[in-house]
């Protein structure tokens, strides 16, 4: 028996020594690998959401659009440019919560082009666009629940989901209002909705970017209201690799020039116009923050 | 690779305490599925195993339902419409009152469906036995209950801990289903540290070495059972 588990522990720790060698490999970055990636393949890829609506989602062509994939479409010319390239095939891979971040670090995708939550956190391991979009934390409630605000809450259950940055607004809610709150963990917006609808959560506490999608795939749009103030500011961006100053050059050039020519309040209006939202304070702020002369 | 390595998110605040609120929520959940699988698996594998043809088709129509349906599917039914097809009151309990709503729903799930595997096993150990032993401890006065367990199950279960063992392995891994439900376990912990600091891969290889720790201290504990119970019918203990 001795020799038998002998041979198991030794089987493990080679295994274990194997990945131990991987973060030596993972020092070797060299700066601007993604120009120079662009720049060899002549291919520009673009990571979208699938079901991101506005933002970045699957249309009904078969191919991806939104408000964040426009404002792509807009660097890739302008990559093009600045490369003096005659070509530049855009590619477009799928992305989500888990993966956007590994697959931008690793090269598969240029820039994730949708919606992320720009933190300090998340800046020790990647780079972010200028702000696109800004959404904040709201409550998602079912208009029978009578609920209207934070105060309804107590005895209630909170769904917030596993892949959001809901949790941190919610304790800090629980503490500074002494709320007595059940909290539900969902894994995805679908589930949340399903949960609402379901009477298993009484609230969702989301960005309120993502219930304009939330309310036009429910069954029952009417049954749902976003209620209660704006709890956070949650400035959304694009993922870029870190250490790459050319290509965060042209992005956030090409992002100023958008913001300054009115062309990034057009595609407000394009896209977030039919569910009735416009470009708030906080967005124009940000903006006009990086609206920086030529 | 555009990738900057930390270990250090492991062992800072708040994510060690996610990693090790994860890794109770895992065995827990894998503890009291197991509990579940091995109760129900002897009960329906004894209940195959029986001469009488109602008892054995029953427990068959549970094998089969509960074997060939995905865990995954399982898991969404017993969570999501399994309420609402109870009456309502129940119903109501179940999404409101009930105590920690995802980790029972998870056991009673994967519970069920590792209970069918079990049951199987259990068939499986029992037959090589039953056909000479049944009759024999009949004959001793025994009544079938205590033929079973006096005489059939010790012996069955001796035949079975190694694929037992592979049906608990199995268990502790499934239990990373419940995270789509919202179970905080292990895995569901790492995805919310990869979401909150992009360290996804220190966090997920930290749930690999836990994973795998607990699949060998798993594995050592049936090896002893494996060895006691063999040893005792070898008669050198």
């Amino acid at each position: 028996m001795s020799k038998h588990i002998v041979k198991r522990i030794a089987a493990v720790a080679l295994s274990c020594a194997g990945f131990g060698l991987l973060p030596a490999a993972g020092h070797a970055q060299q700066v601007d690998s993604t120009i120079n990636r662009i720049k060899s393949t002549h291919t520009f890829t673009i990571g979208y959401r699938e079901s991101s609506v506005p933002l970045s989602y699957i249309g009904p062509d078969g191919k991806p659009t939104g408000y964040s994939t426009e404002f792509c479409w807009k660097i890739a010319d302008a990559v093009k440019d600045y490369l003096k390239l005659s070509e530049l095939t855009i590619k477009y891979v799928p992305v989500n919560i888990q993966t956007r971040q590994a697959l931008v670090a690793n090269g598969t995708v240029d820039i994730s082009c949708e919606g992320a939550v720009n933190t300090w956190t998340r800046q020790k391991q990647v780079s972010f666009s200028p702000v696109s979009w800004v959404s904040a934390e709201q409550l998602l409630v079912l208009k029978d629940s009578g609920i209207k605000g934070l105060g309804d809450l107590n005895g209630k259950t909170v769904i917030i989901a596993t892949a959001g940055t809901s949790e941190p607004t919610l304790n800090r809610l629980i503490q500074q209002d002494h709320l007595n709150v059940k909290v539900m963990h969902v894994d995805s917006h679908s589930a949340a909705l399903l949960a609402l609808e379901s009477h298993r959560g009484a609230a969702y506490l989301s960005d309120n970017g993502a219930f304009y999608g939330m309310i036009k795939a429910s069954k029952h749009p009417e049954n749902l209201a976003v209620v209660g103030p704006e709890l956070s500011y949650q400035p959304e961006a694009f993922i870029i690799a870190k250490n790459n100053p050319t290509f965060a050059w042209i992005v956030g050039h090409t992002m100023s020039g958008m913001f300054k020519s009115g062309e990034a309040e057009k595609l407000v209006t394009k896209w977030f116009g039919p569910l009735g939202v416009g470009v708030s304070p906080k967005l124009r702020a940000a903006w006009d923050t990086y609206s920086f002369p030529e | 690779m555009n990738y900057t390595w930390d270990w250090s998110v492991l062992t800072q605040s708040p994510y060690l305490g996610w990693l090790l609120s994860g890794a109770g929520q895992t065995l827990a959940a894998s503890a009291g599925s197991w509990i579940l699988a091995m109760a129900v698996g002897f009960l329906i594998g004894a209940l195959r195993s029986l001469p009488y043809r109602w008892t054995s088709a029953a427990a068959s129509v549970y094998v089969e339902v509960f074997r060939n349906i995905p865990p995954l599917v399982q898991l969404f039914l017993w969570f999501f419409v399994f309420p609402e097809i109870v009456p309502a009151s129940l119903g109501d309990w179940i999404k409101g009152q009930m105590p920690m709503p995802e980790l029972t729903t998870t056991i009673v799930a994967i519970g069920l469906f590792a209970g069918s595997r079990v049951a199987e096993q259990v068939r499986a150990g029992v037959d090589t036995v039953r056909v000479r032993l049944l009759p024999a401890a009949l004959a001793t006065g025994l009544t079938p209950l205590q033929a079973y367990r006096l005489v059939l199950f010790p012996i069955a279960l001796r035949r079975i801990v190694a694929p037992l063992t592979s049906e608990l392995l199995i268990t502790i891994k499934m239990s990373s289903i419940g995270l789509t439900i919202g179970l905080m376990e292990l895995t569901a912990q790492s995805r919310q540290i990869e979401n909150y600091t992009f360290h996804g891969f220190e966090s997920y290889a930290c749930a690999t070495a836990v994973y795998l720790s607990i699949g060998l201290i798993a594995t050592g504990f049936m090896h002893i059972v494996n060895r006691r119970l063999t040893g005792s019918l070898a008669g050198n203990r």
